[in-house]
C-alpha cells in the first residue's frame, strides 16, 4: 500500500516541506483535510479526490476535470458567439471568430493560471474569476485588435460590442463553471461521506465477528466441561451452576452479537457468568466482585466491551500469578461520562507483551460506536496489576439510549 | 520394590481432583502427590521423587513444558492438555504420552497400562520435544508498551497507537492521534527496541510507525517528506533514511 502511496505522491505537485515539530500552516491544514478528509478511516487514495469541508476549489481532480470540459466548451462558445455577432452586426465572419477565440481562450486561460497560482499558495480569492475575465478581455482585444482595425472596424465599436459579450457570455459561463463544480465537490463530498459510513459498519461488523470467534474458544470450552465433568460425580449441585452459567455465558455471547446495543445489566450478567465458570476452575485463585449502582443497569450499553477486558485480566493477569489474586469491575457516572473500569491486582503488563487482539478490538468498538469521543485506557496501578477504564459520552450514538440515570 | 509414585501439576483444583479419582481406580497402589502451579511441581518432584509426573501444559508461574524441562530424564512425563491437534502430534513423535483434556478414563486407561510396562526401563528423553517445542517463541521480543504520565494518570500507551516519536534534546516526545506525552527514553534506544518492521527512523530525531503514514511527498528542493494520516503532520525524511523510500 505504502507503493501506490508514494507513486500517487510524486505524481502531485512538489510541496512545500515543514519542519518537524513545527504545526503546519494554516493553508497547508485546509488541504490536507480536503485530500484526505476521512484518511483515518481507510486507504488514503480512495478518498484522493473527494473535497473536505473547505470546499471543491481545493480539490485538484475536480479542477482537472473543469479544465479539461472547460477547452471544448469554450472553444464552442467563442464559435457560436462569433456566429451570431456575424448575424447581429453583419461583421466579417472570419475575423470575428479569430476575435471571439482570441478573447475567450485568453480568459479561460487566465482564469486556470490563476485558480493554479492561488491554489499552489494555498488561498482562496472571490476575485479570481473577474479578474480573469477584464484582463482576458484586454489580452484578447489588444492581440486580435490590430487585424480587426485593418480590415475597418471602428475602435469604440469594438471594445464595446467586446465588453458587452464578455459581460453577458463570460458571466454566464463563468457561473457554469463554477456550479457544475460546486456540483461536483457536493457529489465527491456525499460519496466519501457514504463510504465513510459504510466503512464505519463493516469495522464494526468486522471486529463483532472476530470478537465472537476469540470468545468461544475451545480451550475455554473444554476446560469449563471438564471441571463440569469432575463436579458432577463430586459435586451435583455445583455442576448444575456450572452448566447453567456456560449456557447463559454462550447463549449471551451469540445474541449479542447478533443484536444491537443492549443494556448494561445484561452485559454485566455476561461478565458474571464469566467469572463464576473461572472461579470454579481456579478455585481459591480467583476472586472477583461487580459494583453497578442499580439506576446504571437499564443504560443501553454496547455488547461485548466489558466482557473481553476481564478475560483479559483473568487470564494474563491473575492466572499466570500462582497466588492468582481479584478482579472488580465498577460502573459509574463521572462528569456527565458513563465510567467503567476492570482492575486486577495481578502481574501487571509486560511491556514486551504484545498487544491483544482483544484489546484493539474494544478500543476499535468503542470509538466507533461512539463517534471518535470515547476512550479505552489503561492504567498500572500500585498493586502491580492493572486498570483497563473504558469512558463512554453521555449520549452513545444509538438513538434508543436513555440518558444515564433516567428510564426511557 | 516401593509403591510408584505420580506427580499431579494442574492449577485446576477440580481437574486435579478427577485426575486423582480416575487414577485410583486404574491403579490403586499408586502414590499421588498434587501441584498446583508450576514451580511448587518442580519443588515437590525433588523433594519426593515421583515416578511419574501428569502435567498440565498451562500453569502459572512456569509452564507443564518448562516443568518437564527441568525433570526430564528422572520421571516419566504425561502431559494432560486440552491443546489442538498439532501439539499432540508432536508428543506422539518423541513418544511421551498425553492425555486430552477433558479426560476419558478409556484413554487414561490405556496410558496407564503403557506406564506400568515402562517403569521397569529408563524414562524417555524427552530433551529433543522440548527444545522444539520450546523454540517456537519468536525469537527477538520488541517494546510493545510505553508508559506515559497523562495529568496526574499513569497510562499505558501500545505502541502501535503511537505515530511518531520526536527527539527533544535528551527525551522524547510521543504522538498519538489523541495526544502528546514526553518519555525519558532517547530516541536512539527505542529505535532498539521497537520493531523495525514495524516502526522506521526516517530523520536524525524522528521514528514513524509505517502504518501511520499516508503518503510520502517531494518537497520542492526534492526532499522526501512524510506526511500522517492522523492530524496531517509532516515529517521530513533525511537523505541518510531517503533510500527506503525509494526501494518501493
Amino acid at each position: 500500500m505504502i507503493e501506490g502511496v508514494y507513486r500517487a505522491a510524486i505524481r502531485r505537485r512538489p510541496r512545500r516541506s515543514v519542519a518537524p515539530g513545527r504545526r503546519p500552516s494554516r493553508g497547508v491544514r485546509s488541504e490536507l483535510a480536503a485530500c484526505g478528509g476521512a484518511a483515518d478511516h481507510g486507504p488514503v487514495r480512495l478518498l484522493e479526490g473527494s473535497p473536505g469541508p473547505s470546499g471543491w476549489r481545493d480539490d485538484p481532480a475536480i479542477k482537472r476535470r473543469l479544465f479539461l470540459i472547460g477547452i471544448p466548451v469554450t472553444l464552442a462558445a467563442n464559435t457560436a458567439i462569433a456566429a451570431f455577432l456575424v448575424i447581429l452586426l453583419r461583421v466579417p465572419f472570419l475575423q470575428t471568430l479569430l476575435h471571439s477565440q482570441l478573447v475567450g481562450c485568453s480568459i479561460l486561460f487566465l482564469n486556470f493560471l490563476g485558480h493554479y497560482l492561488t491554489h499552489r499558495r494555498r488561498i482562496q480569492h472571490w476575485w479570481v474569476s473577474p479578474a480573469a475575465l477584464i484582463l482576458g478581455a484586454v489580452v484578447g482585444v489588444s492581440l486580435a485588435g490590430p487585424a480587426l482595425l485593418r480590415s475597418g472596424v471602428r475602435l469604440l465599436d469594438e471594445l464595446l460590442v467586446t465588453g458587452a459579450v464578455v459581460v453577458v457570455f463570460g458571466t454566464a459561463m463563468t457561473y457554469y463553471f463554477h456550479s457544475r463544480g460546486a456540483l461536483a465537490g457536493e457529489r465527491a463530498r456525499a460519496q466519501a461521506e457514504r463510504l465513510k459510513h459504510e466503512q464505519a459498519a463493516r469495522q464494526l461488523a468486522e471486529a463483532e465477528l472476530k470478537l465472537l470467534q476469540a470468545q468461544i474458544e475451545p480451550h475455554f470450552l473444554f476446560n469449563t466441561l471438564s471441571n463440569v465433568l469432575q463436579l458432577v460425580d463430586a459435586d451435583p449441585a455445583a455442576a448444575k451452576r456450572m452448566l447453567h452459567n456456560l449456557t447463559g455465558y454462550l447463549r449471551a455471547s451469540l445474541r449479542r452479537t447478533r443484536a444491537g446495543p443492549v443494556t448494561l445489566g445484561e452485559e454485566l450478567d455476561l461478565v458474571r457468568a464469566y467469572l463464576e465458570i473461572q472461579a470454579v476452575r481456579m478455585g481459591r485463585r480467583l476472586s472477583w466482585r461487580i459494583d453497578c449502582p442499580d439506576e446504571l443497569r437499564g443504560l443501553s450499553f454496547p455488547p461485548l466491551l466489558v466482557q473481553p477486558l476481564v478475560e483479559n485480566a483473568v487470564r494474563h493477569g491473575l492466572d499466570p500469578q500462582p497466588k492468582g489474586g481479584e478482579v472488580a469491575v465498577a460502573a459509574a457516572v463521572r462528569d456527565g461520562k458513563l465510567v467503567l473500569e476492570v482492575k486486577d491486582d495481578g502481574k501487571g503488563l509486560d511491556p514486551h507483551q504484545p498487544a491483544g487482539i482483544g484489546l484493539a478490538n474494544v478500543r476499535e468498538r468503542v470509538q466507533a460506536i461512539s463517534g471518535g469521543r470515547g476512550t479505552l485506557t489503561l492504567h498500572p496501578l500500585e498493586t502491580g496489576g492493572l486498570c483497563a477504564r473504558i469512558v463512554l459520552p453521555p449520549e452513545p450514538a444509538t438513538p434508543a439510549a436513555p440518558a444515564p440515570g433516567g428510564q426511557p | 520394590m516401593r509403591a510408584p509414585t505420580a506427580l499431579l501439576a494442574d492449577d485446576e483444583p477440580q481437574l486435579r481432583a478427577y485426575l486423582r479419582g480416575a487414577l485410583f481406580r486404574l491403579w490403586p497402589e499408586l502414590q499421588v502427590i498434587e501441584a498446583g502451579d508450576g514451580p511448587s511441581a518442580v519443588e515437590l518432584f525433588e523433594t519426593h521423587r515421583p515416578d511419574v509426573a501428569f502435567l498440565d501444559v498451562q500453569m502459572p508461574g512456569m509452564t507443564g513444558l518448562e516443568v518437564a524441562r527441568h525433570i526430564a530424564g528422572r520421571c516419566h512425563i504425561v502431559f494432560v492438555t486440552a491443546f489442538e491437534k498439532y501439539a499432540v502430534k508432536a508428543f506422539e513423535h518423541a513418544a511421551a504420552d498425553y492425555v486430552l483434556k477433558p479426560v476419558e478414563e478409556e484413554r487414561l486407561a490405556a496410558t496407564v497400562d503403557r506406564l506400568r510396562t515402562r517403569l521397569l526401563g529408563p524414562p524417555t528423553d524427552l530433551g529433543a520435544l522440548l527444545a522444539a517445542l520450546t523454540h517456537q517463541r519468536p525469537e527477538k521480543e520488541h517494546l510493545e508498551w510505553l508508559q506515559v504520565q497523562s495529568g496526574k494518570d499513569l497510562l499505558l500507551l501500545a505502541v502501535d497507537e503511537v505515530d511518531l516519536f520526536q527527539a527533544s534534546e535528551k527525551y522524547t516526545v510521543v504522538s498519538s492521534g489523541e495526544g502528546e506525552w514526553v518519555i525519558r527514553t532517547p530516541l536512539q534506544e527505542l529505535e532498539e527496541q521497537l520493531d523495525p518492521a514495524r516502526f522506521w527512523r526516517v530523520h536524525r530525531n524522528a521514528i514513524v510507525r509505517v502504518g501511520a503514514v499516508a503518503r510520502v511527498n517531494r518537497g520542492a528542493s526534492g526532499q522526501l517528506v512524510v506526511q500522517l494520516r492522523r492530524g496531517g503532520r509532516t515529517v521530513p525524511v533525511s537523505r541518510a533514511y531517503a533510500s527506503r523510500f525509494k526501494q518501493m
